[in-house]
């Protein structure tokens, strides 16, 4: 074959890639739009919304850099793969251009072979036909590299120019510094080698490699916590730094169980995720759980609401019980009434129980498809949990309730 | 004296909005993915650089952002439970 090499790269993955920069830089920017509505009044008019605006306006320039990094990333990588695409057509086109050529020339170079075996000299006509045919082959296959070496090159030159604008962007007050760098790259590596860990059981002589992977992850993230407070060990003690962090035991179960999921087969861990990125996800998940309580609370129907919702404040979460309170009849029937109650809440509690005890269960078998780490996060997650209930009916707040059921 | 006009289910919603970015920004894959779209010439590394040379800051905005959101849903769900209880008060119940 011409041995002409396609060109690489996937212009449709350029494409969705500037797309995903392009919605996270507009996501950025539309906090600005937030801090507007703060900055009015129009949401939160108090010393709390003003303390929390303040908070807000404090990260707005790094925000602003963020959004100027990943967004200004987007029309050059949109460019670059157009460049990509027609040069690939090109080169494609080219190739097999070549390639035909090429298997053409050698058919013709066959067909003069048999005629020298037949007694034709160069000089006679058939001759001079093959081989004007083959110098046409010849020239066609070198049009086809030049079209090639040509679309090449326009490519080059877009991959040139595009990585000259990321460059320039990347040069920004948000850019690591090289010792930073160089440490977070050490953690990374060490702690990708040290997975291999996992397989000292079936490779035993992979043992110290993991070893050593796992002292170097250790030494560069205790050098990024000393250095820079950021790290692992600052949010993941798991214990009194999990508290002082102020990381809710619920955050912590649900980003312990983060990343696994149920099969037909049983459970598995479908990704790889830091402490610090469970941490996270577990939060948000514990926040729109939250979000969607409150949703929950303003669409009560309106015969349950209060007065307080009939001017147009919002109905109290425990509207309905508080309500019934009142409404107890007296005498024997009132009795009655209260026996039944009785039964009905015992059995309810039970079926609660049972209800927490399985989806413990459930979750507790996600963590442990996750790995000792996202065990020890859920433990943890569920310890809190409980130290905060018994602290929370120590103190005359609310019984248990079922929020473990899913 | 201290004025207070705040709309609760409107703070969480901002809370999540917040929490969803810091984690957006914490859960950034590795930029080494993006790479291979690229091909083989110098844009690929440029990316690279530009997606994860920024580490330092993307993990500490996208802590404070989600410490931020988790703070708005809490202060949601606080006014929100001091006026049903304030509510109730007044109508003769107790908190």
């Amino acid at each position: 074959m011409s041995g002409l090499p396609p060109l690489p790269g996937h212009p449709a993955a350029v494409r969705l890639l500037a797309d995903r920069l392009s919605s996270t830089a507009r996501r950025l920017g539309a906090l600005a739009a937030v801090l507007a509505r703060l900055r009015d009044g129009a949401t939160w008019d108090g010393p709390a919304g003003e303390a929390f605006g303040h908070r807000l306006r404090e990260m707005a320039p790094v925000l602003d850099a963020v959004a100027a990094r990943l967004g200004g990333a987007a029309a050059p990588l949109r460019v670059l793969a157009d460049a990509m695409e027609e040069a690939q057509a090109v080169v494609t086109t080219a190739v097999l251009d070549a390639d035909e050529a090429e298997h053409a020339y050698a058919v013709l170079e066959e067909r003069a072979a048999l005629l020298v075996g037949t007694g034709a000299s160069e000089q006679s006509p058939e001759m001079l036909v093959v081989r004007h045919l083959q110098v046409e082959q010849v020239e066609a296959q070198q049009a086809a590299r030049a079209r090639h070496a040509a679309a090449a090159e326009r490519f080059q030159e877009a991959d040139r120019r595009c990585a000259e604008v990321l460059r320039r962007l990347a040069m920004d007050d948000v850019a690591d510094s090289l010792p930073y760098r160089l440490l977070a790259g050490v953690s990374t590596a060490a702690h990708d080698v040290g997975t291999v860990g996992a397989l000292a059981i079936v490779a035993p002589e992979l043992r110290p490699v993991a070893a050593l992977a796992d002292a170097a992850a250790v030494g560069a993230d205790a050098m990024l916590l000393a250095v820079y407070g950021e790290g692992d060990a600052g949010q993941l003690a798991l214990g009194a730094g999990v508290a002082a962090a102020g990381v809710a035991g619920g955050a912590l179960r649900a980003g312990a169980t983060a990343g696994a999921q149920r099969t037909s087969t049983g459970v598995v861990s479908t990704a790889r995720l830091t402490g610090s990125q469970r941490v996270a996800l577990g939060a948000l998940r514990e926040a729109r759980a939250r979000r969607d309580a409150i949703r929950a609370t303003f669409q009560v129907p309106g015969e349950r609401g209060t007065a307080s919702a009939l001017i147009g404040g919002p109905t109290p979460r425990r509207a309905a019980r508080w309500a019934t309170g009142g409404a107890v009849a007296t005498g024997s029937r009132a009795a009655r009434l209260e026996g039944g109650a009785s039964r009905v809440v015992a059995r309810a509690r039970a079926l609660a129980r049972e209800r927490v005890n399985r989806a413990f269960l459930d979750d507790w078998r996600l963590a442990t498809a996750n790995g000792p780490q996202a065990q020890r996060m859920y433990a943890s997650g569920a310890t809190l949990e409980v130290a905060a209930k018994g602290a929370s009916k120590a103190g005359g707040g609310q019984g248990e309730g079922g929020e473990n059921a899913r | 004296m201290t004025t207070i006009r705040v709309d609760a289910s409107e703070v969480a919603e901002l809370g999540v909005a917040l929490a969803e970015v810091g984690a957006d920004l914490l859960l950034m894959g590795d930029p080494a993915a993006e790479r291979w779209a690229l091909g083989p010439g110098a844009a690929g590394p440029a990316v690279e650089d530009l997606l994860g040379g920024w580490r330092r800051v993307r993990l500490a905005l996208g802590r404070s952002l989600a410490e931020l959101g988790a703070a708005g849903v809490d202060a949601g769900s606080l006014y929100l439970d001091t006026e049903a209880g304030v509510s109730r008060s007044f109508a003769g119940g107790s908190w």
